[in-house]
């Protein structure tokens, strides 16, 4: 059940309003069986897996509260985290692992290996695995108590804004709203009201921005080897602009629904393409699995405390990670691992840029040297975002092999661009909602609250017609229905 | 604060302001579906549909349905001129067996046909080869328990919800919105469904309807429509007649209408198949015909000529002269001026053109004279002579309105001078300026189109006020 389909347009109001209608005891469990109930839309038959992670984790939450020593404490943290990652590894790795290995065998003549499974990927597993297993690290350190109730628990693990996407929980957070379901009143016309408004941005993100400009991304990708170097550049670009929206959107979405129940989920995008540096970059996307990495994986490793080369092994190891947490496949790793090496070529060039800097007479704090400083920025994640968008690792270098071919400007101004997929109609329509969305991340960046939060403390009438013609917009607007196939938001697939 | 805390006065007023705001989203939908709806049934922005509506209600005497074959082969004007027999085309371009019966029924909501004539084409596929079919005939249905079933019964699982819901599809009609998706195309209102066509195309006598009877077993499905049909009748109360107009017809269609034919037979249901009987009818396969598929009017006026003899037993009232059936009277009112507009377009005979505006009601004419007319022997003058013109204007030039028997001089052929403008009702204006001798195609312009006739000294450019449309453009 996507978000921006018919079923959850049934779904939602129906368990929203029985939610806030429901007693106090009834609540968690309605929402239990609304969560496990949109997660089987998709396939009943993971529900299973969905048990067993919630089961293992919240048994091994227990058994780590309860342990004596330190020695088993650790045990039972590792048998939990061993098998939540070993099914992960199963069902997301398993394959890309055989392949690998089969072509290091071939290497020595020896014959392939067949993957005997042939699974798809349960929808939100990555998801749900690192927020089931950043609780029994919570519970280890200390940070939380385990939690008892099972039905909150599974909740906890299970709730549906965030089930499938993202953002990726912390226990200290979630956990504890829903333990306060029924002690005191969480939902509010407030969080009613920025919910609904963020709902409505999300799905314009998604429905007008994102799956529009994929027609054009698709159609360049689709034929790298007709493109040169103006329409190499565009496809990058329009992905660039294609995942920020499927992704902010769908987050935007998750975010509203929890908000209109009355919950408040951890932000996960803030202006990303504002960002000043890739350190910046990783404060502002995906925060909730950035800070999960850094919080889990970086500083466990010993993050900056144990000198500047091991600080960048860490970078880099925990950024090759989490490109992997995004998908079994090389191009990811390879995505992954960009990032890391432009943190760490970015802090050793630190001084010399520092030096040029000074001697050019470049003041900091000039809005020039910000945008120059975003735009570089940009430039450099929007290279990275080849590998993250092309089918392989050969496709990517043969996308990034077109960006230096047949150069000619002029394909801008001849109106070759209108023959990707979008028509000047279209393109009209992009341009409007590409210059919404600068709008709406302005305000974000200046006044450091959302859509739905800004426009709340607007007055009803601007509200109302701020609403409606996103309403309108969505509807006529949006890439939806018969003739259109979006697929799904991207981040399902991780 | 806890929710007991909000004062009363608070609470109420964020109810109202929600359900204001409910209120004004459920406004601006249904407006915005009003604009994006699928409103073409015909091609024509002319839907039976609407028509039906725009219908008071227990006027209909005869019904017939079925694709653009009845459209174009069913003429209700005929039927109303000859007998006063009020007769309505509910018909629909590609319109299936299942639609058929759904929208039959949903006429049944509103009128009591005595006679239910249907066309058997739509019997004879099982589904669309053209997706807009589809969608005229599963999104114009405005009863929603009736669309539900009838797209249940038809549309494959997987699109059923799109089609129900319809915005899914419909929304994308925002690339290809025009005029009438915001105004109301006046003609719907009194039409009575049919297609007017004066078209002679090409078309084959089917060879497939010769010989004896072949019927072929029929699907499970096609029986169930027929009983449905039969059912339905019984049930209602009108007399149903099931026929195959003439066309082209495969022999595997043939062979299911041979079946039909048999089953008629057995249920004592009326039945004529125009392929095997048109010998007897006396169809010209040169002239009668729009295409290979299709009746022109004329073929339509041969169809009339047979069944208004063979309706002749369901003792049909003659309505002429009722004020209630003063839609039947506009549509054949309407019908004379398309068979006027369709006399004028055929001519090209200079004084049978000029004698025709002469005595015409409601056209606007344009006529202009440019260039070196005046060297071709005053073969211009004489025509102009029965619309009032006397010499010495005719010497001058210029560009003339002739309108409601009245021939005004507008424009001089100057060149810079300011254009003319006349507003030719809510939608249309007329533009008459000078350019250049006759190689300027925008010397006679409605609102963006030239009406001109590109290289002619003289041009005349005719104009139906009444149906608000350009009638012909002649260069002489």
């Amino acid at each position: 059940m996507l978000f921006n389909s018919i079923p959850f347009l049934i779904f939602f109001p129906i368990v929203a309003g029985l939610y806030l209608l429901l007693p106090k005891k009834i609540k968690p469990i309605w929402l239990l069986v609304a969560s496990y109930y949109f997660y089987m839309s998709w396939n009943y038959k993971y529900v299973v897996l969905i048990l067993f992670t919630t089961l293992v984790t919240y048994a091994a939450g227990i058994l780590i509260g309860k342990a004596g020593s330190a020695a088993k404490k650790k045990a039972f943290l590792a048998a939990g985290l061993v098998l939540n990652f070993g099914l992960l590894f199963f069902f997301k790795y398993f394959g890309f692992f055989l392949e690998n290995v089969s072509r290091i065998l071939s290497v020595f003549k020896i014959g392939v290996i067949d993957n005997p499974f042939d699974f798809l990927l349960p929808v939100g597993i990555s998801f749900y695995t690192f927020q089931a297993v950043g609780y029994c690290i919570d519970v280890y350190r200390g940070d939380i108590k385990a939690e008892r109730n099972f039905i909150r628990y599974a909740l906890f693990v299970s709730f549906f804004p965030q089930l499938v996407a993202g953002p990726i929980e912390r226990s200290k957070n979630l956990l504890s709203q829903i333990n306060e379901i029924g002690e005191k009143k969480t939902a509010s016309y407030e969080k009613a009201v920025s919910g609904f408004g963020m709902m409505l941005w999300g799905l314009f993100l998604k429905m007008v921005v994102a799956d529009r400009v994929s027609i054009m991304v698709d159609e360049i990708f689709k034929n790298i080897y007709r493109i040169g170097t103006v329409e190499a550049v565009f496809g990058a670009a329009g992905f660039s602009l294609q995942i920020y929206a499927d992704f902010a959107g769908y987050s935007a979405i998750a975010i509203g629904a929890a908000s209109v129940m009355g919950f408040e989920l951890m932000e996960n995008f803030n202006t990303p393409y504002f960002a000043t540096s890739i350190a910046d970059f990783w404060h502002r996307w995906h925060i909730s699995l950035s800070t999960w990495f850094r919080d889990y994986v970086y500083i466990p490793l010993g993050g900056n405390r144990k000198g500047k080369a091991r600080k960048y092994l860490n970078i880099f190891v925990t950024f090759l990670v989490s490109g992997l947490w995004h998908g079994a496949s090389w191009s990811f790793v390879i995505w992954g691992g960009l990032h890391g090496l432009y943190q760490i070529i970015g802090d050793l060039l630190k001084p010399a840029r520092e030096k040029t800097g000074k001697f050019l007479g470049l003041n900091k704090d000039t809005a020039g040297y910000k945008v120059g400083q975003i735009l570089l920025t940009d430039l450099l994640v929007g290279f990275a975002w080849i590998f993250f968008r092309a089918s392989s690792v050969k496709q990517a270098f043969d996308y990034i092999g077109r960006m230096f071919t047949r150069f000619n400007p002029w394909s801008i101004f001849d109106e070759s661009l209108l023959n990707w997929g979008l028509d000047y109609r279209e393109m009209l329509i992009l341009l409007f909602a590409i210059l919404l969305l600068v709008i709406v991340s302005i305000i974000r960046y200046k006044k450091g609250v959302n859509i739905g939060t800004f426009l709340y403390e607007q007055d009803m009438i601007f509200r109302w017609v701020v609403f409606v013609l996103l309403i309108i917009s969505i509807i006529v607007f949006g890439e939806y229905g018969t003739d259109f196939d979006s697929g799904k938001f991207i981040y399902f697939d991780f | 604060m806890k929710s007991t805390d909000i004062p009363v006065k608070t609470r109420i007023k964020r109810i109202c302001a929600v359900a204001c705001f409910a209120a004004l989203v459920f406004l601006c939908i249904f407006g915005t579906y009003k604009v994006l709806k699928w409103k073409d049934t015909m091609g024509e922005y002319l839907s039976s549909v609407d028509m039906l509506k725009a219908t008071d209600k227990e006027l209909i005497d005869v019904v017939f349905m079925g694709s653009s074959h009845a459209y174009n082969g069913f003429n209700p004007a005929y039927f109303w001129e000859d007998k006063g027999w009020s007769c309505f085309d509910m018909a629909i371009s590609g319109q299936d067996a299942t639609s058929t019966y759904y929208y039959l029924k949903y006429l049944l909501r509103r009128q009591s046909p005595k006679v239910v004539c249907v066309d058997l084409y739509g019997f004879t596929f099982d589904k669309h080869g053209v997706q807009g079919n589809e969608y005229r005939n599963y999104l114009s249905m405005p009863a929603v328990d009736l669309q539900v079933k009838m797209v249940r019964e038809y549309v494959d699982e997987e699109d059923r919800q799109d089609y129900i819901v319809r915005f899914p599809i419909v929304h994308t009609r925002y690339k290809e919105l025009g005029k009438y998706d915001f105004y109301n195309y006046k003609l719907n209102d009194y039409i009575r469904g049919e297609k007017i066509s004066w078209t002679v195309g090409e078309a084959c006598a089917p060879e497939s309807s010769d010989g004896s009877l072949s019927p072929a077993e029929l699907s499970e499905s096609k029986v169930k429509w027929l009983d449905d049909m039969y059912e339905l009748s019984q049930k209602e109360g009108f007399s149903l007649v099931l026929v195959a107009l003439p066309y082209n017809i495969p022999a595997e269609s043939q062979e299911k209408i041979d079946t039909v034919s048999k089953y008629c037979e057995e249920k004592g249901i009326a039945f004529y198949d125009f392929n095997r009987l048109r010998h007897e009818i006396g169809f010209d396969y040169t002239h009668d015909f729009v295409d290979s598929g299709h009746l022109n009017t004329y073929g339509a006026k041969k169809v009339e000529m047979f069944l208004k003899e063979e309706f002749e037993c369901y003792n049909l009232p003659d309505h002429r002269g009722d004020e209630r059936y003063y839609q039947w009277d506009e549509d054949l009112e309407y019908f004379g001026r398309e068979e006027y507009k369709n006399s004028m377009r055929v001519t090209d005979d200079l004084c049978a053109l000029c004698s025709m505006i002469c005595a015409g009601e409601d056209y606007v004419s344009v006529i202009s004279l440019e260039g070196d007319y005046l060297d071709r022997n005053n073969v211009y003058y004489e025509p102009l002579w029965i619309l009032g013109m006397s010499y010495e204007e005719y010497e001058k030039g210029g560009k003339w309105i002739f309108e409601d028997g009245t021939l005004t001089k507008v424009f001089e052929n100057e060149i810079n001078a300011d254009p003319y403008i006349k507003e030719l009702g809510d939608m249309n204006t007329l533009k008459i300026q000078y350019e250049g001798d006759y190689l300027f195609r925008e010397n006679i312009m409605i609102n963006d189109e030239s009406v001109y006739s590109y290289g002619s000294f003289m041009t005349i450019a005719i104009y139906d006020k009444k149906l608000g449309e350009l009638v012909s453009v002649k260069g002489f």
